[in-house]
């Protein structure tokens, strides 16, 4: 009994850490309309530039995101600007396929760079775990990353509802048409929805970094779990990301515990094939 | 009259050079060092992946991430047929052929309904899915993978005669596809799907037996593979490098083109073999080069070349006036329909 | 003249939206039916409806005694319903002769061979035969109008179904337009035509029938539709056509 509690807690503290793998995915689709075949690989980037950081300045991950955050922000804005803007008009095919291309290139430069060995990223904290009973244990990482997960969605939330450029991004996102007679542009806007989406992949890097070993190669688990989070929640609803996080944490970790480990990858991959086959609009939307 | 005694005279003369340069390819063992024979085989492979990644993603609109898991089948069942029930290799690769073929139908009808992306992703998570069943799979050898018995002490040359074999009915299919009905059906598809379907095409069908041609060679082709290179091992086998090979030799050399994957083979094998001493540095320049390519060159080489000179090589295009052989049709003149 | 297409109580919504809430009516065989209606008030939705690009939610589709209201549209081209979208929609990589190549081979259960002089057929009734080897990309908005029919008259239609291929085009351009469709009623083709330009709407149909917010405001023939004062009302009162 203790061991589901466990898992049913891990599961919910998961689901906040992947609701932020998979908003800034989630976002992309919803306004620029591209799938980001490389989302996974710009987490894993992030994941990278954290530890060089770290090891480097000698501070905590957490610090290392005051700037891992920036720099991911600008690759993401250099990314569409210089690249993905220039075949938006061609259809879906070109942009899939570049941001296939970025998916192998950054992977063989972390590869090149790094090796293939297994990395993390150490803080005290990451050993620490609040005990509930004898069996129930929960990592303070883990809480800490599903708080930080939460924390960046309502974040962007507001951001859409409250803030000028938040909104004009909504906008452009509902009627591109209209968003440009309205002076908006629409270029700038698509990056700086890019980096958006990719700095959040990076705060997702940077706690995935402390709670998991992370190689070169890690990025399609990420994707994978971005693109299940995404089509469950429904493309571009930024609290239905959150709540589809939390589903499939817990599908994963139930599929763990009832059917062993290995079991975690593959309901993993069943769930997202059944919502792709049966309701690829989402749970949520009509 | 005249106009068609030279174009009569053009179709002897490219004959005559098919012929010959077909003639050079079986002749290449019989010259060429072990090292020669095993490039013109893996281009022989490569060129044949292109092609059926193309028939997919550059004619049907089915961008798929997904043929390696053909790949892996037909690695897979050419082991398991010959190492446990002694079928002979060349019937292995034809039944593995016909299990992809099945899969691929039973995919189809699941995945054909989705659109874009969703076909993308959904063809991926199938295949690493693949990865997680056949590494926890005692009968395959789990995650170590299995040793194809029969293949041992065959010679290069062999297997390089078969990969030629495939290579070109995979360009002879691609070519008659698409001079066929099914072929116009599918270039409607891909121009608009809605007017294709209001104008009689049925988009499932015509996308169903694309995915039917293309598992069956993509997994001959990755028998063949496996058959070079003894050991299947399911990290390798459903890996999404095999797609990410397919992609590069289509984008590069021109996708939707039927001549560009056959340039795109050649310069991906030459320069996965020339840079493999500098590590995973190939990749990355692969990578860039397609990445390039799509953004100033959307069409690939062989696709930019075409336009600019207003020529295609093994073209599909129907004229008014006559066949693809270049034979005036008759009746035209004295239609008064 | 008999009743080939019939229409029976249809509903059709997009999502919660209900474009048409209800309607029924029946087309003659050899009948021009023009329909006109404000923007908004589900002339399009109607097309797609009869051609499957949209299933209705409730009521039938006959056509010529066969229920077709769930049938896919490649199935009811195979059965003599053709159609051309507002917005040309050509298969912009192919030539104008491919075009209607699709529409004669497939639409029409042909094999290609036997559908090349159907095609040409085709290609030149609508006046395209210079420009049969063009690609259709590279061709005008009339042309394109002329294109869509094309290959809509390759697939050998029994009803012919027009959405506005009028609108966008000069007034000369019109008139050819409506040339080309008395011409194809001479053949036994019935037409069902959608259309904002009132006038041509009057000299060129048969009955006129008036949608408003995806009902039927009045059937029957054209300048009695024209002069009733619900339609007036409601068209010209909305449109400033």
């Amino acid at each position: 009994m203790d061991a589901l509690i466990q898992s049913l807690i891990q599961g919910v503290l998961l689901g906040g850490l992947y609701a932020a793998i998979g908003i800034g995915m989630s976002l992309i689709f919803g306004i620029v309309k591209l799938t980001n075949l490389a989302h996974g690989d710009f987490l894993v980037l992030g994941s990278y530039i954290s530890l060089v950081v770290t090891s480097t300045l000698g501070i905590s991950p957490f610090l290392s995101l005051i700037i891992v955050v920036p720099v991911m922000f600008c690759i993401g804005f250099v990314v569409q600007n210089t690249m993905l803007n220039k075949v938006l008009s061609k259809g879906a095919e070109p942009t899939l396929m570049i941001t296939f291309g970025l998916s192998i290139v950054i992977q063989n430069l972390l590869l090149y760079f790094f090796t293939a060995d297994a990395r993390n990223l150490h803080s005290s904290i990451t050993l620490k775990s609040i005990t509930i009973s004898d069996g129930i244990r929960i990592p303070v990482i883990y809480l800490i990353s599903c708080v930080v997960g939460v924390v960046v969605i309502l974040i962007l939330g507001a951001y859409f509802k409250k803030t000028y450029q938040g909104k004009a991004i909504m906008a452009a996102a509902d009627d591109l048409e209209v968003a440009q007679l309205m002076g908006v542009n629409i270029k700038n806007i698509y990056g700086l929805a890019m980096g958006i989406s990719i700095a959040t992949a990076a705060i997702a890097g940077v706690m995935v970094g402390m709670i998991y070993n992370f190689y070169p190669t890690s990025g399609s688990s990420y994707l994978v779990i971005a693109f299940a989070v995404v089509v469950i929640g429904g493309m571009g609803s930024t609290y239905g990301t959150l709540v589809a996080g939390l589903l499939f944490g817990l599908a994963q970790v139930l599929g763990a515990h009832f059917f062993g480990a290995q079991a975690q990858l593959l309901t993993g991959y069943i769930v997202l094939l059944v919502m792709l086959i049966f309701r690829p609009q989402g749970l949520f939307s009509k | 009259m005249k106009t068609n005694l030279l174009s009569g005279r053009s179709t002897i003369l490219k004959f005559i050079a098919l012929i010959i340069v077909i003639v050079a390819l079986f002749s290449v063992p019989s010259w060429g060092s072990q090292y020669t024979v095993m490039f013109f085989m893996l281009v022989c492979m490569y060129i044949g992946l292109g092609q059926m990644w193309n028939l997919l993603a550059g004619y049907a609109g089915l961008v798929s991430l997904g043929q390696q898991i053909y790949i892996g089948i037909g690695g897979y069942a050419l082991a398991v047929l010959s190492n446990y029930y002694g079928v002979p290799l060349f019937l292995g690769l034809i039944i593995g052929g016909l299990v992809a073929m099945l899969i691929s139908v039973g995919l189809s009808y699941l995945l054909l309904r989705m659109k874009g992306m969703y076909f993308a992703v959904a063809t991926w998570i199938t295949a690493e899915a693949l990865i997680v069943i056949f590494a926890g799979w005692n009968y395959v050898g789990s995650g170590n993978g299995m040793f194809i018995k029969a293949v041992r002490g065959m010679p290069t040359s062999t297997i390089y005669y078969y990969s030629l074999v495939v290579a070109i009915i995979t360009v002879i299919i691609v070519v008659f596809l698409l001079r066929s009905k099914l072929g116009l059906g599918l270039i409607a598809i891909r121009d608009n799907d809605s007017a294709a379907e209001t104008s009689g095409v049925n988009i499932f069908k015509t996308k169903l037996y694309c995915m039917m041609i293309s598992s069956f060679l993509t997994s001959v082709i990755g028998g063949l593979f496996y058959m070079s290179q003894v050991w299947v091992q399911p990290y390798a086998a459903f890996a999404i490098n095999w797609t990410i090979a397919g992609m590069f030799i289509v984008v590069i050399g021109g996708i939707g083109t039927v001549s560009g994957p056959i340039l795109g083979a050649i310069i991906y094998v030459f320069l996965n073999q020339y840079l493999s001493q500098f590590g995973g540095i190939s990749m990355i320049i692969l990578g860039i080069i397609a990445i390039l390519v799509i953004l100033f060159a959307s069409k690939g080489i062989l696709g930019t070349i075409q336009d600019k000179f207003g020529f295609e090589i093994l073209s599909a295009r129907r004229h008014s006036d006559r066949t693809f052989t270049g034979k005036p049709i008759e009746e035209l003149e004295g239609s008064n329909l | 003249m008999s009743t080939i297409l019939k229409v029976e109580d249809i509903h059709v919504a997009y999502g919660r939206i209900k474009i048409i809430p209800g309607l029924s009516f029946e087309l003659r065989e050899g009948e021009v039916l023009g329909v006109i209606g404000p923007n908004g008030a589900g002339k399009t939705t109607l097309m797609n409806a009869l051609i499957g690009l949209v299933i209705p939610t409730q009521g039938k589709i006959i056509f010529d005694g066969v229920d077709i209201t769930k049938m896919s549209p490649e199935k009811r081209c195979h059965l003599g319903l053709g159609r051309t979208y507002q917005i040309p929609r050509p298969f912009e990589g192919m030539t104008v002769f491919e075009n209607v190549l699709v529409g004669a081979s497939y639409g029409a259960g042909r094999t290609e061979a036997k559908a090349r002089p159907y095609c040409i057929e085709a290609i030149k009734k609508v006046g395209l035969y210079e420009k049969k080897d063009i690609l259709a990309g590279q061709l005008t908005l009339l042309d394109r109008k002329r294109l869509e029919i094309a290959r809509a008259l390759g697939t050998n239609p029994k009803i012919l179904l027009l959405d506005e291929v009028a609108a966008g085009l000069t007034e000369a351009e019109v008139q050819d337009v409506q040339d080309l469709v008395a011409d194809l009623k001479t053949t036994g083709i019935t037409i069902m035509w959608i259309e904002h330009v009132i006038k041509t709407m009057v000299e060129s149909t048969d009955k006129l029938m008036c949608l408003s917010t995806g009902s039927l405001l009045r059937y029957g023939d054209p300048l009695e539709t024209m002069n009733c004062a619900e339609v007036q009302e409601v068209y010209l009162g909305v449109d400033e056509e």
